[in-house]
């Protein structure tokens, strides 16, 4: 018998009993739609975590002074010192390179935020430009009031963004001023009024009782410097990153005060640790379901053989080897693995289709502020590699009764009862 | 503690012979490396006033008014009351030193001497005198002090200042001192006393609402208009913007 043979009596033999074979099937096909729904739940959990980070302030590239960003070190949510001076020169050779959209410079800030009735509570801040961040993207999940303006406020005419947390502890709504008292790069103080221009929310709890966020300009203002701590760089699209990557570090090699380049994935530790949980979660899932898949195709198969000894007996004493005997019954597991597989494909791009349609909602992630819309991704990966495994997981399912059958003996397979 | 122990510690009081109305000219090196001359107005120990002498922090003061202190900056419309973690180490330690009064408001717990310096751990008289303990370490052949730590009531270091050199031994005036505020991270900061003289300080100049006395205040030393660290830009305005 040709392969060919082989395969197409592999499905006449399937056809023959519908009912175990639709078991089978429905078996292998849950289980592809499984991993279907978990792979786009999975990686629309990845991409939508990504790019809320980068998004949300971390930009796809980080420049900052090398000395200044070794000396930060781990501690990744300390400020960085005000140590790029000749920021405008670098931002010019950054925003030439391809797939940049926009280079906005950041001054971090600490200190304290004092209210007009006394009130006072402790903020990190960042100096920012909000036309260069809406350019890269960036969100302003805006509570009240309104965003900061696109130019530079003149002296006097500060504003600032406050986190809806750190309001709250002040007491204060837009419109009303607070006194921001920060260190200057020298270590003296200096205090600037501003104006709440509006109430925002980062999106982290912890975060929003001391987050604030102002022009740059007025950021610099009350530092006392025209320095910046760093440049966030905007991207066309985050799979652009390494390419920005590998530019940056060569448009600004052989400086004499050299910067440090570095992507978003190393300035984002959450975002490794929640990838790494969910990796491990999706390959505990996607083992149970293997599992699972197995043993029901084992038992299934294995009863088919038992069912057919005698059959396997007939088609032994015509003359039909040993090999094509094993031969046919994995090419039957591997029918039920592809249209299993199949189907389950459909059922499983169905499933991402309807729960994307319910608009359904999952209740914040630990620690963020705001509940989150449930879109599952279709990962075209998942399902050629869930049907693939399919048809692996049933073909080694079937190796070892497919073995046993063919090493029947013809006569007690012909007398077999 | 002996006689000529007590007679020691009496002795090493710094500033002992400074008049109780004086202006104080001053520099700190700060955290980037840049200057920041100052000058401290007394007026005895209850009314101090700092004044950020460089062009880019002109218009910017600190009040100090018995144990409350007050920032004043061109950029803020009210004065802000600062909190005693907000102090600026360097003028913090000076003005903790101005006051200090070894003789008259500590008792010494104990003294102990190893290679010709004298350690003195002394303890406030009053409950509001600052700070509650001082450990004083003394130089026992020339009666210079050495070291302080000041401490806190629960005898918990909170800064330490170091001596390095003197403007009048006599008259236990220091040139350079070392302060490093122990509950902060910061590094040490070197603080240099460039002139002391002894002056009429009006009592306006400590007022928080009239900054007209402030405003007559004669402009900075030549030397003081040191150049700005690289990146330093002046604060907005150039004179001092106190509400009428």
């Amino acid at each position: 018998m040709s392969p060919l043979e082989i395969a197409r009596l592999a499905l006449r033999n399937l056809a023959r009993n519908r009912r175990r074979t639709a078991l089978s099937l429905a078996v292998v096909a849950a289980g592809t739609a499984a991993l279907v729904v978990t792979a786009g739940f999975v990686r629309f959990s990845f991409d939508g975590l990504r790019e809320a980070m980068i998004h949300g302030g971390l930009g796809h590239l980080e420049i900052a002074d090398a000395a200044a960003a070794a000396a930060r070190g781990a501690a990744l949510d300390r400020p960085a010192s005000p140590a790029l001076a000749d920021w405008r020169e670098v931002r010019r050779a950054l925003e030439a390179l391809p797939h940049v959209t926009a280079v906005g410079a950041n001054l971090h800030l600490m200190g304290l935020a004092q209210s007009a009735d006394g009130r006072s509570v402790s903020f990190v801040g960042v100096g920012a430009e909000p036309d260069r961040e809406r350019r890269m993207g960036f969100e302003v999940r805006l509570r009240e009031g309104s965003d900061l303006p696109a130019a530079a406020p003149a002296p006097g005419a500060d504003a600032a963004l406050l986190a809806r947390g750190l309001a709250e502890s002040l007491g204060v709504r837009a419109g009303e001023v607070v006194t921001l008292v920060a260190t200057t790069p020298e270590g003296t103080l200096n205090a600037l009024d501003v104006t709440v221009a509006g109430v925002v929310t980062t999106g982290v709890a912890e975060l929003d009782t001391r987050f604030l966020k102002l022009p740059l300009a007025s950021a610099q203002r009350l530092a006392q410097t025209d320095s910046v701590s760093n440049l966030l760089v905007g991207l066309d699209d985050t799979r652009a990153t390494g390419a920005a990557l590998a530019a940056a570090r060569a448009a600004l090699a052989g400086r004499a005060a050299p910067l440090a380049v570095t992507p978003w994935s190393e300035r984002a530790p959450f975002y490794g640790q929640v990838r790494d949980l969910y990796l491990g979660i999706f390959v505990f899932l996607g083992t149970i379901v293997v599992v699972l898949v197995v043993l029901a195709a084992s038992n299934t198969l294995v009863m088919s053989i038992l069912e057919r000894v005698r059959e396997i007996g007939t088609l032994r004493a015509i003359g039909t080897g040993r090999g094509q005997i094993a031969a046919l019954l994995v090419a039957e597991a591997a029918w039920l693995g592809a249209l299993g597989a199949l189907a389950g494909a459909a059922l499983g791009l169905g499933a991402v289709l309807g729960l994307n349609a319910a608009g359904l909602r999952m209740p914040p992630p630990p620690g963020a502020v705001d509940p989150i819309d449930l879109r599952l991704a279709l990962v075209p990966e998942a399902f050629a590699g869930g049907a693939l495994l399919m048809i692996l997981v049933l073909v080694l399912a079937a190796l070892l009764p497919a073995a046993r059958a063919a090493r029947l003996a013809i006569v007690d397979a012909l007398g077999h009862v | 503690m002996t006689p000529a122990l007590a007679r020691l510690l009496a002795a090493s009081d710094p500033f002992a012979a400074a008049p109780a109305e004086l202006r104080l000219e001053l520099s700190f090196v700060g955290a980037n490396g840049a200057e920041v001359p100052l000058e401290i107005w007394r007026r005895g120990d209850d009314l101090a006033l700092v004044r950020f002498l460089a062009e880019r922090d002109l218009g910017k003061y600190v009040v100090r008014r018995g144990k409350e202190a007050w920032l004043l900056a061109p950029g803020a419309k009210n004065p802000v009351r600062m909190s005693p973690a907000l102090a600026p180490a360097g003028g913090a330690a000076l003005d903790e030193l101005l006051s200090l009064r070894l003789a008259r408001d500590y008792r010494a717990v104990s003294a102990e001497e190893s290679r010709g310096v004298v350690t003195f751990e002394l303890e406030a008289l009053a409950p509001d005198v600052e700070p509650p303990r001082v450990r004083w370490a003394v130089d026992r052949t020339r009666g210079l002090p050495l070291r302080a730590e000041f401490r806190t009531a629960e005898d918990k270091p909170r800064r330490l200042v170091e001596f390095k050199s003197w403007q009048d031994e006599r008259k236990r005036v220091p040139a350079e001192i070392v302060a490093k505020d122990l509950l902060r991270t910061g590094s040490a900061l070197t603080v240099r006393i460039r002139a002391l003289e002894g002056r009429a300080v009006p009592q306006a100049l400590f007022d928080l609402q009239d900054a007209s006395a402030r405003e007559a205040l004669p402009p900075p030393p030549a030397p003081a208009a040191a150049a700005p660290a690289p990146g330093t830009v002046p604060s907005p305005g150039a004179k001092d913007q106190r509400p009428p």
